[in-house]
């Protein structure tokens, strides 16, 4: 009875060590994929805000070129309008007379 | 329920050895085929063709296949990739046409002693080779001596672990592990390593168990271990290095210059496999616990190994779990350059 008492806990505190060892190496690689799901999750985080950036810069731009051809367009009318005023006022006849002018005329007024 | 051998004579029904139980293709339904199989001690195909491998893969039932008429590269398209290629150490085939048996045994890696005449009687009293001494991590139970299904079982258990290693040891994905097999008449170790496709060299422990792996597996280059020095020389030859040897048996001594040597085999970053039983469940005495083998490898090797990988295993039918696949990888710079 001894005996087998023995048997049976040499066998188990053989298992215990073995299993001990798969457990050990089982925790491990649970930390390493954890550290790999770490990675993988701030690899993700970058790229959402890389792309965030990349809108945010091309809406920045769109929003610019905007802004540009309103400011390019005001102009050309108070250009138009200004030619327009010098060639019907006293003093048109002068004007059309002078080169510069005529080409400016020619170029912006329909 | 008495463990029975089946005889799968498919299409044409033939006579079958008295006590074993005929199988034709009219049987080849999942009830039929399930509840044969469930407590079958051997399975004999002899009509390959029309044997339903897909529904029903032969899995811990020792097989006996024969091979089909055919020529060899319909053998394989027909049956050798579905059927044959799926045989391990613990089954066998049956032809008498050599150039056939050659083809079968190059292509699905089959050893010599797996080739049996095309002899219905003979196929019905295969029993696998005694080839796995104890302590070896394919251990034979009490009364599983002329149970060569269980034995299958264990090796199936213990060989998904050990192939899925050695498929990592590789240095590439495009080439093949080399392997060195260190076993003590393992000769089931030699096919699963050589299965890969990779070098294989083995070293067994004793002398007769030499003459019987070169036998058996002509192609591989057998060597006596004796106290390890058969290895010492090979530097950084291999991938990986399995050692099966019963760690028990031997001394302590012993034991270090076998570590030793196996650890040397290995190139830097390849593996050291460690297979064999590591609990004493009174089966057998002399059995070497983790901790202390784990000791032992890191006096051999100088502390120069990580341990990789365990996996312990329970054997159907066994309380402990008494085995294990122990993975470590060497570490340090390349000796030779």
């Amino acid at each position: 009875m001894a005996d087998v008492e023995h048997d049976e806990i040499t066998a188990l505190r053989m298992e215990n060590d073995l299993l001990a060892h798969e457990a050990r190496v089982l925790r491990a690689r649970a930390k390493e994929l954890e550290l790999e799901l770490e990675q993988l999750e701030f690899d993700k985080n970058d790229a959402v805000h890389l792309r965030n950036m990349a809108s945010l810069d091309a809406q920045t731009t769109r929003e610019a070129l905007a802004e540009t051809r309103e400011e390019l367009a005001a102009a050309r009318d108070d250009l138009t309008r200004l030619l327009r005023r010098l060639g019907s006022g006293p003093l048109g006849w002068a004007m059309r007379r002078r080169k510069g002018y005529v080409a400016l005329r020619d170029r912006w007024l329909p | 329920m008495t463990s029975r051998t089946f005889v799968y004579t498919g299409a044409a029904s033939a006579p079958v050895p008295e006590g074993s139980v005929e199988l034709s293709d009219r049987d080849a339904r999942g009830d039929v085929l399930v509840d044969a199989l469930s407590d079958a001690r051997l399975l004999v195909v002899l009509d390959a063709v029309s044997y339903p491998v897909d529904a029903f893969p032969i899995g811990d039932v020792p097989v006996v296949v024969r091979l089909p008429d055919l020529e060899a590269d319909e053998l394989d398209a027909v049956v050798g990739d579905a059927l044959v290629a799926e045989l391990g150490p613990f089954d066998a085939v049956m032809t008498d046409d050599d150039a056939r048996w050659t083809h079968a045994a190059e292509r699905y890696g089959l050893a010599e002693s797996q080739r049996i005449p095309d002899d219905v009687a003979a196929a019905v009293s295969w029993s696998a080779p005694d080839a796995v001494p104890p302590g070896s991590g394919l251990r034979w139970a009490d009364g599983d001596r002329d149970d060569g299904r269980s034995l299958k079982g264990r090796f199936r258990a213990m060989a998904h672990p050990v192939g899925i290693r050695l498929a990592d040891a590789s240095v590439s994905s495009a080439a093949a592990a080399s392997v060195a097999v260190v076993a003590a008449g393992t000769r089931p170790w030699i096919q699963v390593a050589g299965r890969r496709g990779g070098r294989v060299a083995a070293y067994e422990l004793r002398e007769d168990d030499v003459a019987a792996a070169a036998l058996a597996h002509p192609a591989v280059e057998v060597s006596a271990l004796g106290d390890g020095s058969a290895l010492s020389d090979l530097v950084e030859a291999y991938d990986a290095t399995l050692v099966a040897i019963p760690f028990g048996e031997l001394s302590v001594d012993h034991r270090l210059r076998v570590l030793a040597a196996a650890h040397r085999s290995v190139r830097p970053g390849g593996s050291l496999l460690l297979v064999g039983d590591f609990v004493d469940d009174g089966h057998y005495p002399e059995v070497v616990g983790l901790s202390e083998l784990l000791a032992e490898v890191m006096e051999a090797t100088l502390g120069r190994v990580v341990l990789h990988d365990v996996e312990a295993i329970r054997f159907d039918s066994e309380v402990y779990h008494t085995s294990a696949v122990v993975s470590l990888t060497r570490l340090g710079a390349p000796e030779i350059l």
